[in-house]
């Protein structure tokens, strides 16, 4: 490097303050477009069950058949069983992929890695190790409401 | 002889060369018009209206018969619709066909009745080819035509000009406000729709300026005034936004000027 | 530090580099050079935020017809500072031209651009070709009425050039009408061919530059002034005398672009209908003259004459203004034809600017037609009464 002309204290404070001016200057492009870059939330999700092509329908549900859709909750699955309609969250908890319902062995399964689960959210099967959380659905007339289940 | 070069590359693109003139996009160009081969005049002046720039009419939009048949006598033939010049009883409802408006309140003011000769037709004060855009302008040649020295006149048409450059001075205030801070204030997106509806409220004004009538014309900027007040206040909210912008721009500068003494320093230095 | 330069030094033996490097930065440029020198680095600096606040865009914009203009009013309204960030691409691409020309008209009457610099200039060149671009094909992405029919009217003008005219158009626009395609096609030579083009002329501009030095004001015929001999007049390094300067007039040029992104934000317009022209469309200031020579001219000559004006503006140094003489003053001829041709454009303009509009002039009102003639607007009898 080539050798620096002899420094006194003004010297080192202009180019103190300089060297402030220029990373302050950079802080402030960085800054903004980082601000800019913040990811919009991503939305607050309904109370009611919701499909690709809008609100879901029980009537849509026939025996034994299911559906997923996106809510307040996250993505929930609903099955109709012969005493109603059972919710439970969708997203697998082993690698978050979404899981579908088998009518052949009434079972709950994640076409990703073969997880399995039963109505109640419990695991039959890994690589899943949490259950599915069982949520609180009801049919009204505006669609299929999901709630959190209330302990007992 | 490098020019005569150049120049035999040009001349055969020249071939195709077309001038642009002045014909509008969709619209016949004067030229073709075969009325105009007699009626030049007309046809040199149409030629500088709105209604021909802006690729609205023909001559037979009035006149009625054929502007693209050469033979004149067909041109004119009864199954044309030909009218020639029309009668003046007629000129508004021709106008009145797509200007319904003015027509309208025209007919309530004191030149309505046609059958009396002193009355003015639209194009008295409009021009029959040469149709510009209506100004405000145009009130101070045009009354003073047949009215001359009349003092009441006179200040009925000042009267009238001011409220009608009145209603516009507001309704630009009151857009330029808002096209000013619109790009400030994200949330004012949502109040657009208050402002056009004030705009479209005020806009009636100019057909009702044909009744000559200031009542009918202050009548509708009472109305006018109510809803740009509502605007107004939501402006108001927005105006806070400009000001935080303002003291950014002063501290961008003082930021600036700061660091290019600075540099300044650092230059005696070296 | 010494530690990661020794590392970088053992593998890439830097040294040799290095001292070149600081010999180009330090050798002392000739004594003239001044402020008005350092427009290039403001250049430099606009382009810079050019690219920053495009590759922001990028994440937001959507270049589909059906979702362009929407993604614009997103970034305006909901992404945040998403209107300062588009506001100052906009005033950058203003703030650009003007400096580009001011850039060249400096080289220009500094005789820059003679022997050895030949080189760079018609680099330089290229690169207002390049800028020019970069405002024609971005003007179109908006997707707004404005932006939508003077790209429309900006493209009728290749097709009449004979036999390869219609087809250059559709080839350009991807199609026999703006649409779609024409967006997508705008869209990557905007942000991708157009940068790559930039950064790669940029980079060798400024490396000749810098290899060269400033040019100084001698005869081309005489030997150039040696470092010592620059030194000796009084002539200053460009580091770190002259970039102290060129910091400055940066520092300067970020804030007219913030003040300007400030409080003039940018507008956008109604979205674009292809089905209905809305009245007096123009194209954006730097294209005017060339639009309004349209109007006066032969369509086939008009459209020939802003790539006869660029290659003129290559010619400059190989064949028009071959004397030796640099000062200004010293080639009157060449001097004068540059100021009126200036002129010649900047009327052109301003008359394209004023056609198709009715202004108040000194209490009368005035319609200036397409030609940019003035008519006064008043009224006569009517004729037709009977």
């Amino acid at each position: 490097m080539s050798d620096s002309p002899p420094s006194g204290p003004t010297r080192r404070w202009v180019n103190a303050l300089l060297g402030l001016g220029v990373v302050g200057t950079i802080t402030g492009f960085a800054g903004s477009a980082f601000a800019y870059l913040w990811p919009a939330p991503g939305g607050a999700g309904s109370e009611f069950l919701v499909g690709k092509d809008g609100l879901l329908r029980a009537e849509d549900i026939g025996p034994d058949g299911s559906v997923v859709g996106r809510s307040r909750l996250g993505k929930i699955l609903v099955v109709r069983r012969r005493d109603g309609l059972v919710g439970l969250t969708a997203t697998c908890t082993h690698l978050g992929c979404t899981v579908a319902w088998n009518g052949a062995n009434g079972q709950v399964e994640c076409p990703c890695h073969g997880a399995r689960y039963n109505l109640h959210g419990e695991v039959l099967n890994g690589p899943a190790r949490e259950p599915l959380t069982i949520v609180s659905v009801t049919v009204e007339p505006d669609g299929i409401r999901v709630r959190p289940q209330l302990q007992g | 002889m490098r020019w005569l070069l150049l120049l035999g590359l040009v001349l055969p693109w020249s071939a195709g060369a077309q001038d642009m003139g002045d014909v509008p996009p969709g619209q016949v160009p004067i030229d073709d018009v075969w009325c105009t081969v007699c009626h030049y005049q007309e046809g040199d002046e149409f030629a500088l209206s709105v209604h021909y720039q802006r690729g609205l009419l023909l001559c037979d939009d009035c006149h009625g018969g054929d502007p693209l048949e050469p033979d004149p006598e067909m041109a004119k033939a009864p199954d044309t619709g030909f009218i020639g010049k029309p009668a003046r009883s007629g000129i508004a409802d021709i106008c009145a066909r797509c200007h319904s408006g003015p027509a309208e309140f025209f007919a309530l003011g004191p030149h309505a009745d046609p059958a009396n000769p002193d009355n003015p037709s639209c194009i008295t004060c409009h021009q029959n080819h040469l149709v510009v855009d209506a100004t405000l302008a145009l009130m101070d040649t045009a009354c003073a035509f047949c009215h001359v020295g009349d003092a009441a006149v006179v200040a009925q048409v000042e009267l009238i000009q001011a409220t009608l450059h009145e209603a516009e001075q507001r309704l630009y205030a009151v857009e330029s406000r808002f096209d000013s801070l619109q790009g400030i204030d994200a949330g004012l997106r949502r109040s657009r729709g208050m402002l056009v509806g004030a705009g479209a409220v005020l806009r009636q004004i100019d057909p009702r300026t044909h009744a000559l009538d200031i009542n009918l014309m202050d009548e509708l900027i009472t109305a006018f005034d109510e809803e740009a007040e509502a605007v107004g206040d939501v402006l108001d909210e927005s105006e806070g936004a400009r000001q935080r912008r303002r003291w950014a721009v002063g501290g961008v500068w003082l930021f600036v000027a700061a660091n290019v003494t600075l540099l300044w320093l650092k230059r005696r230095q070296v | 530090m010494q530690r990661l330069w020794d590392w970088f030094d053992e593998r890439l033996h830097l040294a040799p580099l290095w001292d070149v490097l600081q010999e180009n930065l330090r050798k002392p440029s000739p004594r003239h050079v001044n402020w008005l020198f350092t427009m290039g680095s403001a250049l430099l600096l606009l382009l810079g935020v050019q690219l920053l606040t495009g590759v922001l865009l990028m994440v937001y914009y959507k270049p589909s017809g059906r979702e362009a203009f929407a993604s614009v009013e997103a970034i305006m309204y909901e992404v945040p500072l998403g209107g300062l960030t588009r506001s100052a691409h906009n005033w950058g691409s203003h703030l650009i031209v003007i400096m580009a020309l001011l850039h060249m008209f400096r080289v220009f009457f500094y005789g820059g651009y003679k022997k050895p610099r030949e080189l760079t200039w018609i680099i330089g060149v290229g690169l207002l070709a390049v800028i020019l671009g970069f405002g024609f094909t971005g003007y179109l992405l908006p997707w707004d009425q404005v932006a939508y029919w003077g790209t429309v009217v900006a493209t009728e003008a290749p097709a009449s050039i004979p036999v390869v005219g219609p087809i250059t158009r559709e080839f350009m626009i991807g199609g026999n009408e703006v649409a779609d395609a024409t967006l997508g096609r705008f869209y990557v030579v905007h942000v991708f061919l157009l940068p790559l083009a930039l950064m790669g002329m940029v980079g060798l501009h400024l490396f000749l530059i810098r290899y060269q030095g400033i040019s100084s004001l001698r005869r081309t015929d005489e030997p150039e002034p040696t470092p010592a001999q620059n030194l000796a007049d009084g002539g200053k390094p460009f580091f770190p005398h002259h970039f102290l300067k060129d910091s400055a007039t940066i520092y300067v040029t970020l804030g007219v672009l913030v003040t300007l992104a400030l409080l003039y934000p940018a507008h956008i317009g109604t979205p674009a209908d292809p089905l209905s022209t809305p009245a007096g469309i123009k194209p954006e200031w730097y294209f005017l003259p060339a639009y309004q020579l349209l109007k006066y001219v032969p369509e086939v000559v008009g459209v020939n004459m802003p790539p006869l004006l660029l290659l003129i503006l290559v010619l400059m140094p190989l064949a028009i203004d071959t004397s030796p003489e640099r000062h200004p003053g010293r080639r009157p001829r060449v001097v004068t034809g540059w100021i009126v041709t200036s002129v010649l454009i900047l009327g052109l303009g301003i008359l394209g600017h004023l056609s198709e509009t009715t202004r108040m002039v000194l209490g009368t009102a005035y319609h200036f037609d397409v030609k940019g003639m003035p008519h006064v607007v008043e009224i006569t009898d009517g004729e037709g009464q009977d």
